[in-house]
């Protein structure tokens, strides 16, 4: 089992670099200073919600 | 998801980026925001290496996926609100909007 802290209130939110749709990259850190950022964590695209 | 494409105008109204994440493929993504979803205009990224899921701490390791769940991120990059889902949960736009007119 890997160990896995939790990210909670209060905490720096770990910066990311992930790709989108159209292969564009994405990071957290590009917001910062400008907007807040809603991440919705989903699971497997074929389910509800 | 489509929920909060719905209310997208309202996150942009409160200088709030929505994004979407998930272990699936960027393919596998492109597809469901197409078709089941009617058309998803925020980004929809893909974890494919699980690196980030382990980051928030929200990797399934059973099925080397992700937990659902909800953060919000302020303008400095700090986390003020985290939400967790069981089986069945889905996040509510309504309440994660009021969660970011507070900030």
């Amino acid at each position: 089992m890997t160990t896995q802290t939790e990210v909670k209130v209060g905490d720096a939110a770990p910066d990311f670099k992930l790709q989108g749709i159209g292969g564009k990259e994405y990071t957290l850190g590009e917001f910062k200073g400008k907007k807040n950022a809603v991440l919705l964590f989903y699971v497997l695209d074929w389910t509800p919600g | 998801m489509p929920a909060f494409e719905a209310r997208l105008k309202d996150f942009e109204a409160a200088n709030t980026q929505v994004m979407g994440i998930s272990t699936d493929s960027i393919f596998s993504h492109d597809a469901w925001a197409k078709t089941a979803c009617g058309g998803i205009s925020y980004p929809l990224l893909a974890d494919i290496h699980r690196e980030t899921v382990k980051k928030y701490g929200i990797w399934w390791a059973d099925l080397n996926a992700n937990y659902r769940a909800t953060y919000i991120v302020d303008k400095q990059g700090t986390v003020r609100f985290v939400e967790r889902y069981g089986k069945g949960e889905i996040p509510d736009p309504e309440k994660i909007l009021a969660e970011v007119k507070k900030l």
